[in-house]
């Protein structure tokens, strides 16, 4: 799938909910996101179940989580969230590089795909990208 | 076994088969008459009888013996009867008037042979009557006479006879007769009383002298003859002592105070005695048991004949005679006499006996010990098996548990990697990106730095990766079997270049983590079989659900199994450490492993129950929670 790129064009105070186990990840993930203007943490989750609460109660504007987490991995808070907000963009950020999981993840209907090694180049771009109703996946997807 | 002496008949009188009697007589019809009782008997015994008697004697005899009612012709026929012409019979037998001992052994010897052979018996006694030496008497030739006679006796020490010689007493008149008459006689063994003797015709005293002549020679013939029985009797004993001196068994007597009277030489050797100290001492003296002494004498006593009595005799020197004695009493009315006993040596047999028993039970007892070494080391053995069973049940038991313990030591390993050393590397890497950032600005040659440092820890983290996913399906516990099993075949295409078609069920739920990391496992081991061994160039795996059962099919299009190894996996149900392996991961789930092979390439099946309980987890159940 083919790299859109993200326009500059986005409206201000972007809520966004972050979910991975790892807090030291999780605060590095915050501040790439939130040096970006316009976009703020609204939330933070150390686990799928939890996630899905939260998503639930803080209705953000985005919602990046994690896959390999305790309780409820990742793939499946995503699932249970489309369930109740189908429209919430939910960017995947993982480890993971695998093809069959970047395909279950777009099955799922996840909006983006990116991997931890490259979050600090192209977090910023995949959360502008799903924001504006496009998909963000690994060239190769 | 008993004493078998089969004692011969000594005592018998020759008298029963050999007789030269002579007959005096006075009339013919008297003579006839006798001459009629003597063949009759004869020929009633069914023996022969040879008559050589003047034609008018041998007519009168036919017309006796007829109105006897013999039946003379048959026996004539049969060639028992045979009546020769005394004069002719004479003519054959002498040679220049005198007997002559080669015509007449010739002659009388044929003719009684062969009426002997008649009988049908040749050892049969032949009763001859013969007139021919009273003929020569008559003829004065007493000399001729008497050497006829002689040859008579001489042909008695080879032929069994009874021969009956007739003199009329005509030829006895003067006393000049005397002597020779009574030297006639002394060729006879019996001098028969003259006949007639019927004293109504007048007595003893009707033929003058010789009624004394003849009662002489009678007197001086029974005296002659006993002392020849008496003589022989004398001989006859002594050869019946020599035979029980010197008899093989033992012989004695025990008289009636139970000692000793006599006992043969074998007897003494067998026992180590000289006779002077065993005769005159009590018989129960050389019996080892007292008992059987006790016993052997009542029985005799109760004139009981005793027949293989088994005792046992002390020799001289002390050592012991196992014998067999057959003995019995001789009685004399209800007086004891003595025993006669005859005592057989039986100690070699019963040493043999003994010894033959000892190697019976020598044989017997090693039989036994053999057994029961045989069912001891049986015992072990089967001890042994019972432990061997029980070690191999530990040994699978462990194996099961090994295989557990790794899988779930990869897992916490590789989630270690991952979650772990992993996060904190995308974490530094993420650092060091956000650094570089800042930097760019400022230091470029920082900068720089730092975007190589990222590019480093980029690469670690991916080789982290790698190690992290080959020690556990990365995707397995995230979105189960059928996306690690995707994950796995395209990894192994991608290595291996063997096109592996995957076809799997649409809606799989998830199954228990322990089957789904069994499932991988299995393919993940036949996979590196078909690259290693098979040759194919393509593969097919297929799980699928039938009756109940997970079933998962891996099948290649390679060149099978060797024969040899295939016979193995059949006899013994396992061949190499990747069949065994397979078959201890799923035997925690009762599942079972069918391998089939050809020249067209090999198919693994293996059949797993699915239960509800163990087996089968909803993913959508569990993603709701």
């Amino acid at each position: 799938m083919a790299l859109l790129f993200a326009s500059a064009v986005l409206r201000d105070n972007v809520r966004i909910l972050v979910a991975d186990d790892q807090e030291s990840v999780r605060k590095r993930v915050c501040a790439t996101l939130t040096s970006r203007a316009g976009f703020e943490v609204c939330g933070e989750a150390a686990n799928g179940k939890e996630a899905v609460e939260k998503a639930k109660a803080l209705q953000p504007d985005l919602i990046i989580l994690d896959i390999t987490m305790p309780l409820m991995n990742g793939l499946e808070a995503a699932r249970a969230i489309r369930s109740f907000s189908p429209s919430t963009p939910v960017l995947i950020l993982s480890m993971h590089n695998s093809k069959q999981l970047i395909e279950e993840a777009h099955r799922i209907g996840v909006d983006g795909y990116v991997t931890k090694e490259d979050a600090v180049q192209k977090l910023l771009q995949a959360a502008e990208a799903v924001l504006q109703d496009q998909t963000f996946f690994p060239p190769d997807t | 076994m008993g004493l078998g002496y089969a004692l011969p008949d000594l005592l018998s009188s020759d008298d029963e088969r050999h007789s030269h009697s002579v007959q005096l007589y006075s009339e013919d019809a008297s003579l006839v008459d006798a001459l009629g009782d003597f063949v009759d008997a004869a020929l009633d015994r069914g023996e022969a009888a040879v008559v050589l008697a003047t034609p008018q004697h041998r007519r009168e005899l036919t017309r006796e013996l007829i109105t006897r009612g013999v039946d003379i012709s048959t026996a004539t026929q049969q060639g028992r009867f045979v009546a020769l012409d005394a004069a002719q019979t004479l003519s054959l037998v002498l040679l220049e008037g005198r007997p002559d001992p080669a015509r007449f052994a010739s002659c009388i010897g044929d003719v009684l042979a062969r009426a002997r052979m008649a009988t049908g018996n040749p050892l049969s006694t032949v009763s001859i009557f013969g007139e021919i030496v009273g003929m020569l008497w008559t003829a004065g030739k007493f000399e001729a006479a008497l050497q006829l006679e002689q040859l008579w006796n001489e042909l008695s020490a080879t032929q069994s006879f009874h021969l009956r010689c007739a003199y009329p007493i005509g030829a006895f008149t003067g006393s000049e007769h005397e002597a020779p008459f009574l030297k006639m006689c002394a060729e006879h063994s019996r001098v028969l009383p003259i006949v007639p003797i019927s004293p109504e015709i007048g007595g003893d005293e009707r033929f003058g002298p010789l009624t004394q002549w003849q009662q002489k020679a009678a007197l001086e013939v029974e005296i002659t003859s006993r002392k020849t029985v008496e003589r022989a009797l004398k001989h006859r004993e002594s050869e019946l002592v020599d035979l029980l001196e010197n008899a093989v068994e033992g012989v004695q007597r025990t008289g009636p105070d139970q000692r000793i009277l006599w006992a043969n030489k074998a007897l003494l050797r067998l026992l180590g005695y000289p006779a002077a100290e065993y005769l005159g001492r009590c018989f129960a003296d050389f019996y080892v048991d007292p008992g059987e002494a006790g016993d052997f004498w009542t029985r005799l006593m109760h004139r009981e004949e005793l027949y293989d009595f088994s005792a046992s005799l002390r020799c001289k020197d002390g050592a012991v005679k196992d014998v067999l004695i057959h003995s019995n009493g001789l009685w004399e009315g209800d007086r004891f006499v003595h025993t006669r006993t005859f005592i057989h040596d039986v100690t070699e047999r019963k040493q043999m006996e003994r010894a033959l028993q000892q190697a019976r039970d020598e044989l017997e007892r090693r039989v036994a010990e053999r057994t029961a070494e045989l069912r001891e080391k049986n015992e072990q053995i089967s001890q042994q098996w019972e432990k061997l069973d029980q070690t191999n049940a530990g040994l699978r038991e462990l194996s099961a548990r090994l295989l557990h313990a790794q899988d779930e030591e990869r897992r916490r390993i590789a989630r270690d990697l991952h979650d772990g050393t992993g996060q904190s590397l995308a974490l530094l890497c993420m650092n060091l990106s956000a650094m570089q950032r800042e930097a760019q600005g400022l230091n470029p040659k920082l900068a720089q730095g730092l975007t190589e440092n990222a590019t480093i820890v980029r690469q670690v983290s991916a080789e982290l990766r790698t190690l992290s996913y080959l020690l556990h399906p990365p995707l397995l516990d995230e979105m189960g079997l059928s996306s690690a099993l995707h994950w796995f075949v395209d990894g192994f295409t991608e290595r291996t270049k063997i096109r592996v078609a995957l076809e799997l069920p649409e809606s799989w739920g998830r199954l228990s983590d322990d089957l789904e990391i069994a499932v991988f496992r299995v393919v993940q081991e036949c996979l590196t079989n078909v690259h290693r061994h098979s040759g194919s160039a393509t593969a097919t795996i297929r799980l699928y659900e039938y009756s109940g059962n997970a079933v998962l099919e891996i099948r290649d299009q390679g060149k099978g199994i060797p024969p040899e190894k295939m016979s193995r996996i059949s006899s013994v149900g396992v061949a190499g450490v990747g069949l065994r392996g397979i078959r201890e991961r799923i035997k925690d789930f009762n599942g079972a492993l069918e391998v089939t092979s050809n020249g067209d390439g090999t198919t693994i099946r293996v059949v797993i129950p699915l239960t509800p309980a163990s087996s089968r987890l909803q993913v959508s159940a569990a993603a709701a929670g």
